[in-house]
């Protein structure tokens, strides 16, 4: 008994030792922007924790505290180099910063907060903070990030405003700007603010993934208005994709002040999916909704902000170099390994294979097992354990079979694969595991019934059991059929067609040619042209040609106009004949004397009465008027 | 001239073929020699591989077929394997139509899945087909051409005689060469047009799954109505896919039109793919 409490003692007394000498190495100070500050307003506290064994504290925490929101840290690295006594000293350390919101009257006890460093944790002192109700404070008094009170014992800062110098002496953007923020964080980092009251953002990376590549999706809060508290918040939708998104909506302590262009921002990590895009396609992530309310954030009507929906174009893996028995969606960065037992065993009689993926990505659910005859692989049991850690899906998953062994001998079994698309290599790749060979002892017992059923089996034919063909026998494949060319339907109604054009077209030809032939032997064409002959005479004074070509002018006329041949009648007959035409009597005597005027002018060769030019005028008149068709008497 | 295009263009593309079937025969010969070791999966695995490369040959799909078959027959069985097998049966019909063998291990594929459905009370395996469909299936498309374009040399050759030859003698036979040229190029043409229609517009493919239920537009189950006796499509039934919308296929399965999921059928690759 005594020797045990001995020993704790010891114990006791080195953990105090250790610890006293741990809390030596770590030197936390505390400040707090102001100790008074009116309802809604806000103020910074912040720890600076060094330590001297060339290690970093770590994880910087502040516990909440009713009747003041508190968001952050928003925290950075410092590096301290000082020299006393002629040694050189170096610490390094962080700074954690928090925005402290006054939301309900009265006076709290700030801290203490901790750090961690070697699994030890150590504490910052306790602030006070006294919150009064709003128009207590005097302008421009002691509020919270407002400039404080002269004192001229703070050489540093004697105005209170981080600088030496009052304020005003120099343009803001100068040394005010220079006032120390946060380091923020790359992903924070933004070039211009969509909106300068608030916003939403979302990144995703990768931008081209593969179907089954992880694909993160971040979305932040910005706010413009100083701190405030999302409420409301409505998730994003994406019903293409698997979610391996883990539980921990921690993101919503860690803000941070981040300067956009003039302005400065608080800034949150919302959201951080982890998310597989199931099949390829442009595949829509949509958008994630939230209110921004407190401090100086309207309730009415709320400030809601959205993100923008994200599309992604996700392809498959390429087809070049693709092994066989990839499954599109198996992605990641995998590593198989493998146990069998027992080694030996009796046919009929089974052996374990346990088998365990592991890696990076969702981890696909089924491996390629090596089937042979004699070796039958029973459907696997499953053990799972795939999460998100830290931004990143992994895990394994373990497959147990069993594996029936019905043939004697020394079988190897093979090796279990797996191929995966890899995205970092951008290739594909397999992970292999080998099984190892297996004694399988003959079993006599069981011998028998297979024997005697396979005898059973061969009674009947069995017409699926297909022989496979070895070879690529020639094959050419089949043209397009002809009916896909466009000539052969123009063949196929353009030959009918077109011999039953080109016989209209020789009928129509054939009716036309007649009627042109026709028209040139009518009587009333050559009245024209005996018309024309006699004008040529009539020039040439050749009274005899003129005569003789204007009476058989008038006998053509008349025989077109009429039908009459008239150069067989008589006159006496002819007068009749043609008043019984229905030709009016006035140019029946004129014809009849112009007859007889070209009779006269032929067998005289003179003209008596009548010149060449004369008869050829009359002859016109009386031509049209004769050549008119008439009723046939 | 037109010969001196073509020639180089059709040297090109047997070179091309030939190629590709000198890269893809180690995959192939890998193929067999699983299928002959019983390692079934695997031989599926290459061969599915080849055909998502685009190498199509009718002895490929022959063997993509012994080996779905051969898994059916497994303790590794999947739902499916026998509708998979009459998909691959089918292409390897239509790549070589006169593959006998092929085409009784089709009928023996869709026997046994008849068989199976008989036990299970399912429906039948084959559906009425339309009326047009099935007039335009009794021959080959390029049948109908032909017989179109006797129909049209007929008819070119009695409207000859009764234009151009104007004797008594030949007024006879000019007219029944028209009425019998109008009546084959009607009849050839017309259904040599349905056919160019059909192909050009709808794919055959075969169901994979072991029923695949048939849809309306919004994915929900067709009602069973007068026209269709029933609303699921059995493995194995040849439809022909009308277009596809997302994740849907729009199918005619007899002389009903559904969409299924575009996974439960698989198909049927007609030609050889250049």
């Amino acid at each position: 008994m005594s020797v045990r409490l001995l020993a704790t003692l010891v114990l006791a007394f080195g953990v105090l030792l250790c610890s006293g000498a741990a809390r030596a190495q770590v030197r936390v100070q505390t400040e707090i922007a102001a100790h008074k500050v009116e309802l809604g307003d806000a103020v910074q506290f912040q720890i600076t924790a060094m330590s001297s064994t060339g290690e970093a504290p770590q994880n910087p925490r502040l516990a909440p505290i009713p009747g003041l929101s508190i968001m952050g840290p928003s925290t950075g690295t410092r590096t301290q180099v000082s020299i006393n006594n002629g040694r050189m000293q170096q610490e390094s350390g962080i700074s954690a910063t928090w925005n402290i919101q006054a939301v309900k009257v009265g006076t709290y006890r700030v801290g203490p907060a901790t750090v961690d460093l070697g699994g030890q944790r150590f504490q910052s002192q306790v602030e006070t903070l006294e919150v009064v109700p709003q128009g207590t404070l005097p302008r421009g008094g002691q509020r919270g990030g407002g400039p404080q009170p002269f004192d001229p014992f703070r050489f540093f800062d004697p105005f209170g405003g981080g600088s030496p110098f009052p304020p005003g002496l120099f343009p803001p953007g100068d040394l005010d700007q220079q006032q120390e923020l946060p380091p923020v964080p790359d992903e924070l980092k933004v070039e211009r603010a969509p909106d300068p009251i608030a916003f939403l953002r979302a990144v995703v990376t990768p931008k081209h993934p593969v179907v089954g590549e992880q694909v993160t999706v971040r979305i932040y809060a910005y706010g413009g208005r100083g701190i405030y508290r999302p409420v409301n918040a409505v998730d994003p939708t994406y019903p293409d994709f698997l979610d391996y998104t883990g539980q921990d909506d921690s993101f919503t302590e860690n803000a941070v002040q981040v300067p956009i262009g003039d302005q400065v921002f608080i800034a949150q990590k919302l959201r951080e999916l982890c998310l597989f895009p199931l099949h390829a396609g442009k595949l829509t992530i949509g958008s994630m909704t939230l209110t921004f309310t407190g401090g100086r954030y309207v309730a009415n009507p709320p400030i809601t902000r959205s993100s923008p929906p994200i599309t992604l174009d996700v392809v498959e893996p390429p087809l070049d170099n693709r092994p066989p028995g990839y499954h599109v969606g198996d992605v990641g960065t995998l590593e198989l390994s493998v146990a069998v037992d027992p080694r030996r065993v009796t046919a009929g009689d089974t052996v374990g294979v346990v088998a365990k993926l592991e890696g990076t990505g969702s981890i696909p659910t089924a491996l390629r097992v090596p089937e042979q005859r004699g070796v039958e692989w029973l459907d696997p049991t499953h053990v799972d354990e795939v999460h998100e850690q830290h931004g990143v899906v992994r895990g394994f998953r373990a497959f147990t079979y069993l594996v029936k062994m019905n043939e004697p001998g020394r079988i190897d079994l093979g090796e279990l694969t797996l191929p995966y698309w890899d995205p970092r290599k951008r290739a594909y790749a397999t992970a292999r595991a080998s099984l190892g060979k297996v004694e399988v002892a003959p079993s006599p017992q069981k011998a028998a019934p297979v024997a005697s059923a396979a005898a059973a089996k061969t009674d009947e034919p069995d017409t699926l059991a297909l022989k496979p063909r070895r070879t690529l026998a020639p094959y050419g494949p089949s043209a397009a059929p002809f009916t896909d060319s466009l000539r052969f339907w123009y063949l196929l109604l353009g030959a009918p067609v077109a011999v039953g054009l080109a016989g209209v077209g020789l009928d129509i030809g054939s009716r036309l040619r007649r009627r042109f032939s026709s028209a040139r032997t009518s009587p009333q064409r050559l009245a024209q042209d005996s018309l024309r002959a006699a004008e040529v005479a009539a020039k040439g004074s050749e009274i005899a040609k003129t005569a003789a070509a204007v009476e058989r002018a008038l006998f053509l006329a008349i025989e077109a106009g009429t039908g009459i041949r008239a150069r067989a009648l008589l006159k006496d007959d002819l007068k009749a004949a043609l008043g019984g035409a229905g030709i009016e009597p006035g140019t029946i005597e004129r014809t009849v004397a112009l007859l007889d005027a070209c009779e006269a002018a032929r067998f005289t060769g003179k003209s008596a009465d009548l010149p060449p030019k004369e008869l050829c005028a009359r002859a016109h008149g009386l031509v049209g008027d004769l050549s008119r068709k008439r009723r046939s008497s | 001239m037109l010969g001196a295009l073509l020639v180089p263009l059709a040297l090109v593309l047997v070179f091309e073929r030939t190629a590709a079937a000198a890269e893809a025969r180690p995959a192939f010969e890998e193929a067999v020699t699983a299928i002959e070791r019983g390692a079934y999966g695997d031989a599926i695995d290459r061969l599915e591989l080849l055909a998502d490369q685009g190498f199509v040959h009718p002895d490929a799909s022959f063997d993509r077929a012994v080996a779905y078959l051969g898994r059916a027959r497994s303790p590794q069985r999947q739902p499916g394997d026998l509708g998979r097998a009459a998909a691959a049966l089918a292409e390897t019909l239509a790549l070589r139509p006169d593959d006998h063998a092929a085409e009784s291990a089709l009928e023996a594929v869709r026997a046994e899945i008849g068989r199976r459905r008989a036990h299970q009370g399912g429906a039948p395996l084959v559906a009425k087909p339309r009326l047009l469909r099935a007039l335009v299936g009794l021959l080959p498309e390029t049948a109908w051409g032909v017989i179109g374009a006797l129909g049209s040399a007929s008819l070119a050759w009695g409207l000859a005689l009764r234009l151009f030859v104007r004797r008594t003698s030949t007024e006879v036979p000019g007219a029944l060469a028209i009425g019998i040229g109008a009546l084959l190029l009607c009849v050839g043409g017309g259904l040599a047009l349905g056919a160019r229609h059909f192909r050009k517009s709808s794919t055959l493919a075969v169901v994979v799954v072991p029923e695949a239920r048939l849809l309306d537009e919004s994915g929900r189950p067709l009602p069973v109505s007068a026209n269709a006796e029933t609303n699921v499509v059995p493995e194995g039934a040849e439809v022909y896919v009308l277009e596809r919308r997302g994740a849907l296929d729009r199918v005619e399965w007899g002389t009903t039109d559904g969409f299924v999921i575009a996974g439960q059928v698989r198909e049927v690759e007609q030609h050889a793919r250049n």
